[in-house]
């Protein structure tokens, strides 16, 4: 079994990439009620590449401002601390991980699809949770599947092939061949950048929901779900996993009803559009 | 943190193999192994057990039967096909949906009901849609519009997957008539989207067969198959005279190809096509009724 020898190369990591970090960083700030635009501002342009990326992405269809937007200052005071804040995160994360096998394009198309989704899913069932957290989240629930793929490209990669060819469920096939599985292998790798516990706890459970820590329950039931959304739409992270169902408690939990799936289709169409246009203009 | 390492083991296999059939009523064959680990994988995940040894003897105690109802979910999912138990197809394409676009010209009904009363992930009331588009096609004495097709189900995620109108290649076209595939729908990738067309003759809506079917209009034809092993003797009879007291005076009931009424219902009488049976209210009790 893998297991052991994953762990004990996942302790071997360093820390982690310097854009993770700066955005990390930028997230920390902006919990601070008094901190700045000019703080924020600081910390982008510790990395250029970074820079150059918010400003492309605040001058995107997206946000479809009038007037072009030439500095971080501009940026910060047009799109709010909020969306700063998911873009730089958006950015930092396609920027700091590989892919060898796993096809770049979908995997991110897939997590960042759902991190809005989720913000859409808060809106809809005003249950009131945190639209940063729940992005954040959104955006690394699948990130072990990146840092299996880049560390141990060779056996994962015939796990990721039995699960795309038998359509299993890809946690499944890799506990059965590793011992460990990519929530896990993610979960393990945040923790030890010391990502906040709430990441952690929903990255670990996203695909077991019934697990989740009391206090992280609404996040991780918002990814949970969103996922299975994506993933039913053909907008996977590459496994071309197509799900046969969810937990039905989970959806009665967040106050959803049949009504609500119109409306909920919808809403993944129009996030991938935003995030194609984040992974165009903000990816490698 | 730790790793769950779900795979079945043949001690395993026996025991849950006898629980499934005596329990739930399904007959597992003597290779079925992995179709028990795929199917029952994701349950023993959900519900915190450690392997499937111990899976079975909660299931085992579970006085409540959820797990049990639970397993028979899992178990009997992939067996929504579409147009299932075929004959009773040709039944609806011969005699019941020419009979419902006659009493439309007629003018002796001005809107068709059909229930698919246990929906699950969409199949029965799609396939009814899609023969109904059919022979609409053919005879313009009648439209869609004059049809409302209602899907019911417990299940949430069912009813998600149903209204989606999202299909596994492998998995969810079995029992698939020829021609409805290229029809009906379009694929992408490993999946097949139902057209629009189809998909929006359904609506799909949440609804408990164990509460009062107030909610329910009265109905031309009822389908409900496969759904009275989730239920007591006692339910069952109960299950059937609500459906009978939801069913119009000339309206129609379908049931699984494994069910009987009898021993559970007299309301109804049985007609015959092609050797398969269907079902109406009996004329002399409504005309009591009445």
């Amino acid at each position: 079994m893998y297991r052991n020898s994953i762990l004990q190369r996942l302790n071997k990591v360093g820390e982690a990439p310097t854009m993770l970090t700066i955005s990390l960083e930028i997230d920390r700030l902006i919990r601070d009620p008094n901190t700045s635009a000019a703080q924020i501002g600081r910390v982008i342009r510790l990395d250029p590449a970074l820079t150059g990326k918010v400003l492309k992405i605040a001058n995107s269809a997206i946000y479809a401002t009038r007037h072009r937007i030439v500095s971080l200052q501009q940026a910060i005071a047009r799109l709010g601390f909020s969306e700063i804040r998911r873009i730089t995160m958006s950015i930092a994360v396609i920027n700091s991980f590989k892919s060898y096998f796993v096809d770049y394009e979908k995997f991110w198309l897939h997590s960042i699809t759902c991190a809005y989704l989720c913000t859409a899913l808060n809106k809809q069932t005003n249950r009131k949770a945190n639209d940063d957290e729940l992005y954040i989240n959104g955006l690394l629930h699948d990130i072990g599947v990146l840092v299996l793929d880049q560390y141990f490209t060779t056996i994962y990669k015939k796990v990721f092939e039995i699960a795309v060819k038998r359509r299993f469920d890809l946690p499944l096939v890799e506990n059965k061949i590793l011992g460990i599985n990519h929530a896990e292998v993610g979960a393990f790798l945040l923790n030890r950048w010391k990502l906040p516990d709430r990441v952690v706890n929903v990255v670990m459970n996203h695909h077991q929901p019934q697990k989740l820590d009391p206090e992280h329950e609404t996040l991780g039931k918002m990814v949970y779900l969103a996922n299975f959304i994506c993933n039913n739409r053909g907008i996977d992270n590459g496994s071309g996993f197509f799900p046969e169902g969810f937990y039905d408690d989970i959806w009665d939990e967040l106050g959803l009803s049949v009504e609500d799936v119109p409306q909920l289709i919808d809403s993944v169409l129009l996030e991938t559009e935003k995030a194609k246009e984040i992974l165009r203009l903000g990816g490698l | 943190m730790h790793s769950s390492k779900i795979v079945l083991n043949h001690d395993e296999f026996v025991c849950l193999r006898e629980y499934i059939h005596k329990e739930c009523g399904i007959p597992i064959g003597d290779d079925s192994a992995s179709l028990i680990e795929s199917r029952l994988a994701r349950l023993v995940m959900e519900t915190d057990c450690a392997d499937f040894r111990e899976f079975y003897k909660k299931a085992k105690h579970d006085e409540s039967k959820k797990l049990r109802n639970k397993i028979i979910d899992a178990m009997t999912t992939h067996e929504t096909l579409w147009f299932r138990d075929s004959k009773p197809w040709d039944i609806i394409r011969d005699v019941i949906i020419p009979q419902f676009i006659a009493d439309l010209k007629s003018g002796r009904k001005q809107r068709i009901h059909v229930w698919s009363a246990a929906a699950s992930t969409g199949q029965e009331p799609y396939s009814f849609a899609m023969l109904l588009h059919e022979a609409l096609q053919k005879d313009l004495n009648a439209s869609a519009s004059q049809f409302h097709i209602l899907g019911t189900d417990i299940s949430p995620s069912a009813l998600y997957m149903a209204y989606s109108g999202r299909y596994n290649n492998t998995d969810m076209l079995q029992g698939m008539k020829p021609g409805y595939k290229e029809r009906c729908f379009e694929q992408s990738g490993q999946v097949y989207q139902l057209i629009d067309t189809i998909r929006q003759m359904v609506e799909f809506k949440k609804f408990d067969l164990m509460r009062d079917f107030a909610p329910i209009n009265t109905c031309d034809l009822i389908f409900c198959r496969n759904v009275s092993m989730y239920f007591s003797s006692k339910h069952k009879s109960k299950l059937y005279r609500k459906l009978y007291e939801k069913l119009g005076k000339d309206g129609y009931l379908i049931i699984g190809s494994s069910e009987s009424l009898m021993g559970y219902s007299e309301d109804f009488e049985q007609l015959s096509y092609k050797q398969t049976p269907y079902f109406r209210p009996k004329k002399i009790e409504r005309q009591h009724e009445n």
